[in-house]
């Protein structure tokens, strides 16, 4: 099982949330919201892979 | 037995995690939910499948065409996909949302199974000729 | 010029008589072919003559049984394999979603009847046909019985006795052929769709149509006896027990097919004393034999798919185990319809040959 998955896409988010948190206290606001989209979309992009596989998968399964 | 372990104990992990990041970014949260949702599923896959296959040969080893049971196959599918969607879109706080999908998920389920009704007329009509 | 006509009357009634003791060539050749096959080694002409024959009969059933069980227990265990397919789908459904889908009992009421509809179409086919050929049997045997009814010197009876015999046989038939078994395919029709919805208003319906057909059945059987009774053609202990038949017939609404059966094994015992005429027991012997193999298939047919809807209903689907205990039902019809058949041919025959007994 691909547990590595979700360790990864947790350590972003607690690096997201940390760069979020500083750059919000230091004023930078913007910023901040920048870096929680690039966090999102590193997730996104890690994740694309296994949701696509999932959904063949499915397809597969289920005969559609 | 392994294998319900491993689930339950990836999802609370994952579940645990999330709260964790929720502080920080909530989005992050809901994209790790969806992780650990994805993960867990693909894992299941291999026991789906035999399942499904046994379901695909109790059908041929009673002379049914397969076609009848093709739709209901799919819509276990389509049942799986709006179940979990709707949760996540709830868990974002968008219900609205989440009733869209189930509400898509009906439709498409009765598109899916409109060659068994079909099939279902066709009988019908030939008993009472 | 009297005289002269009741000269040649009975000269007539003579030859007739003549040739009563042999059975007729078109009576032969009018045999329903099962029934051609199994009297072949029977001989019919002794004291044991008809006993014999029947005794040949069971034996002939009893070793089929076997053969015609394999063949009819596969056709039940597929309609169980779906069954058993339809919970699997459902446990698999309500895992994914916790509640049911609306399909499951489209398709599962679709498939049953799929997997029956060979052996419907099969049996159904057989117990028309069974009808047919005695109906055809019937043509030949029942103008033979009043011949030799008046060769023995009951004329007026005889020929009253044949033409309302072939009257009822006919109108019977056509009841059967024109208003029952169309009536069979729809009730196996709302049984169908009445599984199909969850809702089961349809099964009320499906019920009040069974009970209908049955009601027919008997009331024709009903109608036939008492007439026979009121005009007096049938005699004595002969009479009390056709009157008897059908009031079991009508008060066993349920196994009307096992009631039938009873009733004419009983109806043909008791007369077996009468049966002195070899016609007689000849005719009686065919109707027992053509109706031997149908009986069983559809018998066996019946009894598979009662235990099927039981073993169904421990499997878990309440809805397909009432259309397959209804299926089964549609099979019990169609056998009671062939046994309300040869039990009129066989009471005609008893009340030709009885006439005979002075």
């Amino acid at each position: 099982m691909d547990v590595d998955l979700i360790f990864k896409i947790a350590a972003i988010g607690i690096l997201v949330a940390v760069l979020n948190q500083l750059l919000v206290r230091s004023g930078r606001e913007e910023q901040a919201m920048m870096t929680t989209l690039a966090g999102l979309v590193v997730v996104l992009m890690i994740m694309v892979q296994e949701i696509s596989d999932l959904f063949d998968l499915i397809k597969n399964l289920f005969h559609f | 037995m392994e294998q319900i372990i491993q689930v339950t104990g990836i999802c609370v992990v994952g579940a645990l995690l999330a709260l964790v990041v929720k502080r920080g970014s909530s989005e992050t949260a809901l994209l790790l939910t969806l992780a650990a949702a994805v993960t867990v599923l693909l894992f299941l896959a291999g026991a789906m499948e035999d399942l499904v296959a046994f379901l695909e040969e109790l059908g041929e080893q009673s002379g049914v065409s397969v076609d009848l049971f093709i739709p209901l196959y799919k819509t276990v599918g389509i049942a799986l996909v709006v179940k979990v969607g709707s949760s996540l879109c709830r868990d974002a706080g968008e219900s609205a949302l989440g009733s869209v999908v189930e509400t898509a998920g009906a439709v498409c389920a009765l598109l899916v199974a409109l060659p068994l009704m079909r099939a279902v007329l066709s009988l019908l009509r030939e008993l009472m000729r | 010029m009297k005289q002269l006509c009741m000269a040649i009357l009975v000269i007539a009634a003579l030859t007739v008589g003549a040739s009563a003791a042999d059975i007729p060539m078109e009576l032969e050749k009018a045999l329903p072919e099962r029934a051609e096959e199994l009297l072949r080694d029977t001989d019919i002409s002794g004291v044991d003559g008809l006993s014999g024959g029947v005794g040949n009969i069971l034996d002939w059933m009893a070793s089929q049984v076997q053969a015609v069980f394999r063949q009819r227990v596969k056709g039940a265990a597929a309609v169980l394999l779906v069954v058993v397919l339809c919970s699997a789908v459902d446990g698999f459904y309500q895992g994914a979603s916790s509640k049911t889908t609306l399909f499951l009992p489209m398709v599962g009421a679709l498939s049953v009847t799929v997997a029956a509809a060979g052996s419907l179409d099969t049996l159904i086919g057989l117990g028309a046909e069974t009808i047919d050929q005695l109906s055809i049997f019937s043509e030949v045997l029942l103008p033979t019985l009043a011949a030799a009814t008046a060769a023995s010197g009951a004329i007026a009876t005889a020929t009253v006795q044949q033409v309302t015999t072939v009257l009822f046989v006919d109108l019977l038939l056509r009841l059967i052929d024109g208003l029952l078994l169309p009536l069979v395919y729809l009730y196996i029709g709302v049984l169908t769709a009445s599984a199909m919805l969850p809702e089961n208003r349809l099964n009320a319906i499906a019920d009040a149509l069974k009970k209908v057909i049955v009601w027919i059945l008997t009331t024709a059987l009903l109608v036939f006896t008492l007439y026979l009774s009121m005009a007096r053609v049938i005699s004595g202990s002969a009479d009390g027990m056709t009157v008897k038949v059908a009031k079991t017939a009508i008060s066993g609404v349920i196994p009307v097919v096992g009631g039938i059966i009873s009733e004419a094994s009983e109806t043909v015992l008791a007369g077996a004393g009468m049966l002195k005429n070899t016609i007689g027991v000849f005719g009686t012997l065919a109707i027992l034999a053509a109706c031997a193999y149908p009986f069983l298939q559809l018998g066996i047919q019946y009894l598979l798919y009662k235990l099927t809807a039981f073993l169904a209903a421990t499997v878990g689907a309440p809805g397909l185990c009432k259309l397959i205990d209804g299926l089964g039902g549609a099979f019990g019809l169609v056998l009671g319809m062939t046994g309300a058949c040869a039990l009129l041919l066989l009471i005609s025959v008893l009340s030709s040959v009885a006439a005979v007994v002075p």
